[in-house]
C-alpha cells in the first residue's frame, strides 16, 4: 500500500530522501510555540539538552533546504519521503511513531496552480491506497490576512489581529475589548515625538528607580507606549470593523460557494483589495475540481481552518472519512511560503508547499487487500 | 490497599500545620520510627495508615490513584495532571499554605501592565530579537494553559526549579511565572505582578484521589475522617477577603489583618464586616469574599459530595 502512494508522489519527481530524526527541541519550540509542546517527543542529551524526534518530515526538510539554499542551491526542487515521525498521541488508537508517505517542494511560484497539483497528488495517493470515499476540509490561511489588511487599519492593530487569528478565541477577546483607562503616564505621551517619548519615559524610570534589565530594550517600552498612547491598538478598529470581522471569521462553507460568501461579504462591507485572494482562491477551486474531484462532494471550507497550523501561511487541507472523527486526518498538506525565510533569519527566502499520507490512518475499507 | 491511605507533608510548616488539622478534628499522628519515620498513624482513626512524603509527592500520587487522600497544594495538583479536577477533588481548604501562582515582568516595562500588554510586547520582541521572549518557571502545564486562555502564544517556556525570581537579572528568561505570597522577593528583584496575572490561588487542601481502589474499609475510615472534619470546631480559622488593589502592609498591620498572596488578605471571622467596609473606604473595593469551601452551598456533608463525584 505504501508502495503505491509513494508511486503517486514520484509524478512531482525529486529525490527520496530521509532526514535527521533528532532536533534540537528549541527548534520546533521557537517555531510553533508552547502548544506544541505536549504533542512533542522530548528526552535530554547527554549534555543537558532538550533534544527533540522530528515531529513532522517539512521541519527538518526545511532545514535542509536552508543549507543547501545558503550555498547556492536555487530554483525549484521537491524532497520525496517515506519516512517515520514521531508524535505523542492524543488519540487512544494513534500510534506515537507512524510513516508519512509525501512530499515538500521548494521554489515553485506560489499559486493555486502548484496548490492544486499538491492537493490532487494527495488525493491521488489516497485513491491509489484504496480510498473511494472521504471529504476534504479546505482554507486559505491567507484570506484572513487579506481582508484585515483591506481595513485600512494601524499596523499594530492589524499585526495583532493577524496574531490573535492564530489563537483559539483569540479573535473574539480582541474585539471584546473596550478602550481602558491610558493612565496618567500614557495620556502624557499623546502626540510626542519618539524622542521626546524616549526622554519622558528615561526621567520617569530615573525618578521612580527603575532600571531596565534582562534583554528587552528600553526602545521597545517606548515603541509599545507610544502605539498606545496613540490609539494604535485595538482603539483604531471601528464597529463596521468589528462586525465584518465577526462575519468573515463565521464563514464556513460548501466550497464552491466560498468566493460568492466571501466577495459578498466584501461588497457589503465595501472592502476593495481582496480580490487577489478570492482569484487565487476561485482558480485552485476550479483546477481541483477538474483534476481530483474525488473527494468534494462535501467538502467544506472554513476562514479559521487551518489557522493553528502555526507555520503555514496560505491554502491548508485536510482528507477525512466520511463521518469520522475529523481530529485524524489520513492525508493534510499545505502553503509555508515565509518559513524558510524565518528559519534563516531573511537569508533564504523560497516558496514552500508540501503533502502528505498517513498510511495508518487510512480507513481500513472493505475495498483494500 | 484496603486501609484508607492518607499522605501528608513529611516536613516544615506544612507538616506542623496537617498535623495540627488532624489533631483538631481529634486525631493525634503518630510517626512510626520516631520523628524521622516515614509512615504513621492516625490515633482514633483506626484503619488508615499515613505516609509522609513531599508536597509535590502527594499531589502526584493522588493523580496516579497511588493513595486515597492526602494534603497538597491546589497549584501542584494543576500544574501536574493534563486534565486538572479529573483525577482528584479537593475536598477541604485548609486555611494555610497560601501561595498564589503569578505573571511576574521587571517593573522596568512600564509599558506591561496586563496580559494584553505582554502579548503586544512578545510579538515585538520576537521581530526584534529572533526569538520567542522566555517564560521561567516550574509550573510548565498550568503557564501553557493560562497563556493559551489569555490568546498569548509569543513565548516559551524555560524549567526553573529554584530562585525563579532572579532568572530576569540574569537573563535566563525575560519574565516569570512563580509562586508568591506577600510579593516581597518579587519585590527586591525588580519585578512587578500583571493586573491580571494572577493564574492561581493556592492552599494546602485535603484532596481525594476519585479512581483509587476504593475497598470498603477505606470508606468507612473516610466517612469517619470527614464527619470529624466537618464537626471541627469554628473559631481559629480566617475569612478570605480578595481585594481590586494590592493592600500596602502598613494597613494590613493597622487592621490586624494577614497577607494571603497578590489582592488577598485575611482577617478573623467576627471582623469580617468591619475589615470589608474599610478597605472599601480606602479604596481597595469592591472586596469579595471566595467560597471558603467547595462544599458550601451543596446541602451535603463533605464524604457524600466526594463519593458522588468517585
Amino acid at each position: 500500500m505504501t508502495g503505491d502512494i509513494e508511486a503517486v508522489f514520484a509524478r512531482l519527481g525529486g529525490e527520496l530522501v530521509d532526514p535527521d530524526i533528532v532536533m534540537p527541541a528549541a527548534l520546533p519550540l521557537e517555531l510553533s510555540g508552547e502548544a506544541i509542546r505536549s504533542r512533542l517527543c522530548v528526552f535530554t542529551d547527554n549534555h543537558n539538552r532538550d533534544v527533540a524526534l522530528r515531529p513532522d518530515l517539512t521541519l527538518p526538510l526545511a532545514l535542509e533546504e536552508v543549507k543547501a539554499r545558503r550555498v547556492g542551491r536555487t530554483g525549484a526542487c521537491t524532497a520525496r519521503y517515506s519516512a517515520r515521525a514521531f508524535r505523542l498521541p492524543v488519540h487512544k488508537d494513534d500510534p506515537a511513531e507512524f510513516i508519512q508517505v509525501g512530499c515538500e517542494r521548494y521554489g515553485y511560484p506560489a499559486g493555486p496552480d502548484i496548490d492544486a497539483e499538491l492537493y490532487t497528488a494527495v488525493v491521488d495517493a489516497s485513491r491509489a491506497a484504496g480510498i473511494a470515499n472521504a471529504t476534504s476540509l479546505l482554507g486559505d490561511l491567507a484570506v484572513f490576512d487579506a481582508f484585515v489588511g483591506a481595513l485600512g487599519l494601524s499596523n499594530p492593530a492589524t499585526q495583532m489581529l493577524r496574531r490573535a487569528f492564530r489563537e483559539d478565541g483569540g479573535v473574539e477577546a480582541v474585539l471584546e475589548v473596550q478602550a481602558g483607562e491610558k493612565g496618567d503616564f500614557v495620556s502624557g505621551l499623546v502626540g510626542v515625538s519618539s524622542e521626546d517619548a524616549e526622554a519622558c519615559v528615561r526621567e520617569m524610570m530615573a525618578a521612580a528607580g527603575i532600571q531596565l534589565v534582562g534583554t528587552r530594550t528600553i526602545d521597545e517600552v517606548i515603541t509599545r507606549l507610544v502605539e498606545k498612547a496613540n490609539n494604535q491598538d485595538i482603539e483604531s478598529i471601528s464597529n463596521e470593523s468589528k462586525r465584518m470581522l465577526r462575519e468573515l471569521m463565521d464563514v464556513s462553507v460548501p466550497y464552491e460557494t466560498a468566493v460568492d460568501v466571501l466577495a459578498s461579504l466584501a461588497q457589503k462591507y465595501a472592502i476593495g483589495s481582496v480580490d487577489r485572494a478570492l482569484e487565487n482562491l476561485s482558480r485552485r477551486n476550479d483546477l481541483m475540481r477538474q483534476n481530483a474531484p474525488a473527494f468534494l462532494d462535501t467538502a467544506e471550507f472554513a476562514v479559521t481552518f487551518g489557522r493553528r497550523f502555526t507555520y503555514y501561511d496560505g491554502f491548508v487541507f485536510e482528507l477525512i472519512e466520511h463521518a469520522a472523527d475529523p481530529s485524524r486526518p489520513f492525508g493534510a498538506g499545505g502553503r509555508y511560503d515565509r518559513l524558510l525565510a524565518s528559519l534563516s533569519g531573511g537569508a533564504v527566502d523560497a516558496t514552500a508547499i508540501g503533502g502528505v499520507v498517513r498510511p495508518d490512518r487510512l480507513p481500513l475499507s472493505g475495498n483494500l487487500s | 490497599m484496603t486501609d484508607l491511605t492518607i499522605a501528608i507533608p513529611s516536613k516544615g510548616r506544612l507538616k506542623e500545620k496537617s498535623e495540627a488539622f488532624f489533631s483538631s478534628c481529634g486525631f493525634s499522628l503518630q510517626q512510626e520510627g520516631g520523628d524521622r519515620g516515614y509512615t504513621a498513624r492516625l490515633h482514633g482513626l483506626p484503619g488508615a495508615t499515613v505516609m509522609l512524603l513531599s508536597a509535590r509527592e502527594i499531589a502526584q500520587g493522588l493523580i496516579d490513584e497511588a493513595f486515597h487522600v492526602g494534603i497538597t497544594g491546589e497549584d501542584l495538583l494543576h500544574d501536574l495532571s493534563e486534565k486538572p479536577g479529573e483525577e482528584t477533588r479537593v475536598i477541604r481548604r485548609l486555611g494555610f499554605g497560601h501561595a498564589d501562582v503569578i505573571v511576574a515582568v521587571p517593573n522596568g516595562w512600564v509599558d506591561v501592565s496586563t496580559m494584553a500588554d505582554l502579548e503586544a510586547a512578545g510579538a515585538l520582541f520576537r521581530e526584534r530579537h529572533g526569538r520567542r521572549m522566555k517564560v521561567a518557571t516550574k509550573y510548565m502545564r498550568i503557564t501553557r494553559r493560562f497563556f493559551a486562555s489569555r490568546s498569548v502564544g509569543e513565548y516559551r517556556l524555560v524549567y526553573s526549579a529554584g530562585a525563579t525570581e532572579a532568572a530576569p537579572a540574569s537573563g535566563a528568561a525575560e519574565l516569570i511565572v512563580d509562586i508568591t505570597t506577600t510579593g516581597a522577593t518579587l519585590f527586591a528583584n525588580g519585578l512587578k505582578i500583571l493586573d491580571d496575572g494572577v493564574m492561581l490561588r493556592s492552599q494546602a487542601s485535603l484532596c481525594g484521589s476519585r479512581f483509587a481502589d476504593w475497598s470498603d474499609e477505606a470508606l468507612a475510615a473516610l466517612k469517619t475522617l470527614l464527619s470529624a472534619v466537618e464537626a471541627r470546631p469554628p473559631g481559629s480559622e480566617g475569612v478570605l477577603l480578595h481585594t481590586t488593589r494590592q493592600v500596602p502592609q502598613a494597613l494590613i498591620d493597622q487592621l490586624d489583618l494577614k497577607h494571603r498572596g497578590f489582592k488577598a488578605v485575611e482577617c478573623s471571622a467576627q471582623d469580617v464586616l468591619n475589615c470589608v467596609q474599610m478597605l472599601t473606604e480606602r479604596g481597595y473595593g469592591p472586596v469579595h469574599q471566595p467560597p471558603s469551601d467547595t462544599n458550601s452551598g451543596t446541602g451535603k456533608s463533605l464524604f457524600e459530595n466526594f463519593v458522588a463525584e468517585m
